[in-house]
């Protein structure tokens, strides 16, 4: 193809796009409205995650040391829990640093500190964080059988209840957005299909005078291409301008703000390319799909 | 140029275009061809143009059997003949010079040769003045003449006309006439289907007349009234 004659593709799907204003508008609107509502989703689910996360972080496993370990065993066996492939990280609490912690908690509300210091009822322990929630239970089991722990303190049930919860907001967040990108799919071609059928005439003549089907289809390509761009750019710096907007208020309700949002750098770094490339995803598949039945002349 | 050998058109609903027709059109040649409505002109047209299939025999254009052009050559083998329609067919968003620029930028003619034909052929069908102005703001006469300068820009061997005066009062279907005389004065091979007997008559050239898909007459001469041949049997039809 000569450059000149994608130049005049070019400027003949722009010349359409004007030409057919209220249609185009139309589309743009219709693949909008449906990359918006996809993007806010997107923008909800990944929210939810990230608060999952940050959940998980903060759940950790206690084990303690069996009291009659000598002192010389704990420095191989922190080894070994360190390379386990559950584990993601581990800290040494000495009893001692964990008597001092307790002070400090209690606050002078211990009587007899000196006997306590003296005589150190606690013992050394392992704060565990896990790689993934998924293996606490697993863990559970390897310390309890490890001979040189004393005791395990888990978070029980609360493992499982956020795993079923992330569960549940991965699969419907996927399928919620896969649902709604199959329905904007619909709407654009549809409406793309409208503004192909209105130029079915133009199209047979063009196929008289001697035009390939693809001297044809491109200028509607690009058309479709261009509605998809503007409809999937539109949402997306909506969406930007929205959420600073939303979470600082929301961040301002004193019973809400233990929430802590995706700042939006984080979050417009997968929306802003989302939103545009399922609206191009979609104009060209529509243009592609409506073009063809009338190309058959 | 073209020639129909046996050739058959028979519809999915039964009803013959083309019955076992034989013909030959040499270059440069000026053929009507007549008949009455359902005769077949129009179905000759069409699997000129291979709108549609051949249900039995040959059609060779150039020497080309259209029965194995395949679809994606098909553009290629339209643009060796221009095609003028009663309906004129013309784009309607476009001016008359962009729609018979048109015709050349599908060929990919540079913008100079664009810029160089466009005003020579319409200056040769007489609208000049009228470059600029869009389908709707011409008279019948004038859009069909769009569309034969559209036909022949790309300076085709071969111009399909289907009714091309259909449209169009006595003085202007005249004038149409006489620019197809002038373009197949310069070698172009016209075929013309018409309805039009007093064009015919008076112009005096060679006449194919087809009734019922058959070939009744090939000769030159003006329009022969030839009877027609009697239809089936309702009760054959009704069964």
């Amino acid at each position: 193809m000569k450059p000149r004659t994608f130049r005049h593709f070019i400027s003949e799907a722009f010349r359409s796009l004007v030409r057919n204003r209220l249609m185009s508008f139309a589309s743009i609107l219709t693949v909008a409205s449906c990359i918006f509502i996809v993007s806010l989703f997107y923008m909800l689910a990944a929210n939810i995650d990230f608060f999952l996360m940050q959940l998980e972080d903060s759940l950790q496993i206690m084990v303690f040391v069996d009291e009659d370990l000598p002192p010389g065993a704990i420095g191989p066996l922190h080894d070994r829990i360190r390379v386990m492939p559950q584990v993601a990280n581990t800290i040494f609490v000495h009893r001692d640093d964990a008597l001092e912690d307790l002070v400090e908690t209690l606050d002078g509300g211990l009587e007899r500190i000196g006997a306590l210091r003296a005589n150190n009822p606690l013992r050394h322990s392992f704060i565990i964080e896990l790689r993934d929630l998924r293996y606490h239970d697993e863990l559970i089991r390897i310390f309890n059988d490890m001979p040189e722990i004393g005791r395990v303190g888990d978070f029980g049930a609360a493992a499982d209840i956020m795993i079923t919860i992330r569960d549940v907001v991965q699969v419907a967040s996927l399928l919620l957005i896969l649902i709604l990108a199959a329905i904007a799919i619909v709407l654009i071609m549809n409406t793309i299909r409208i503004t192909v059928s209105t130029r079915q005439v133009e199209i047979g003549i063009m196929k008289y005078v001697g035009a390939t089907d693809w001297f044809i289809r491109w200028p509607f390509v690009i058309e479709g291409l261009l509605i998809g761009f503007f409809g999937g750019l539109i949402p997306a710096v909506l969406a930007r301008l929205g959420y600073e907007g939303v979470i600082s208020r929301i961040a301002g309700v004193p019973w809400l703000n233990f929430i802590e949002f995706m700042p939006g750098e984080a979050i417009f770094m997968y929306v802003m390319p989302l939103a545009i490339g399922l609206g191009v995803l979609i104009g060209l598949i529509g243009s592609l799909v409506s073009v063809r039945r009338y190309l058959k002349v | 140029m073209i020639e129909f050998i046996n050739a058959t058109k028979i519809y999915d609903n039964g009803a013959r275009g083309l019955n076992d027709l034989n013909l030959k059109i040499e270059k440069g040649e000026f053929v009507y061809v007549v008949g009455s409505s359902g005769s077949g002109k129009t179905s000759l047209v069409r699997l000129l143009l291979k709108e549609t299939e051949l249900t039995g025999g040959r059609i060779l254009v150039d020497g080309q059997d259209l029965a194995k052009l395949k679809r994606r050559h098909l553009p290629y083998y339209r643009r060796i003949m221009g095609v003028v329609f009663q309906d004129f067919r013309l784009l309607k968003n476009k001016t008359v010079y962009e729609n018979v620029a048109f015709a050349m930028k599908i060929v990919e003619a540079t913008p100079r040769e664009i810029r160089r034909a466009v005003p020579q052929v319409l200056n040769l069908v007489g609208l000049s003045k009228k470059a600029k102005a869009y389908p709707n703001q011409l008279s019948g006469g004038e859009q069909q003449r769009t569309a034969l300068a559209r036909a022949i820009v790309n300076r085709p061997p071969l111009l399909v006309a289907d009714e091309p005066t259909g449209n169009l009062d006595p003085d202007t279907a005249w004038e149409i006439m006489t620019l197809l005389e002038d373009i197949n004065d310069l070698g172009t091979t016209i075929v013309m289907a018409t309805h039009a007997h007093d064009i015919v008559d008076t112009m005096q050239k060679r006449v194919i007349q087809l009734s019922n898909g058959k070939l009744v007459r090939d000769g030159e001469g003006g329009y022969v009234d030839v009877a027609p041949e009697p239809l089936p049997p309702l009760g054959g039809i009704l069964r």
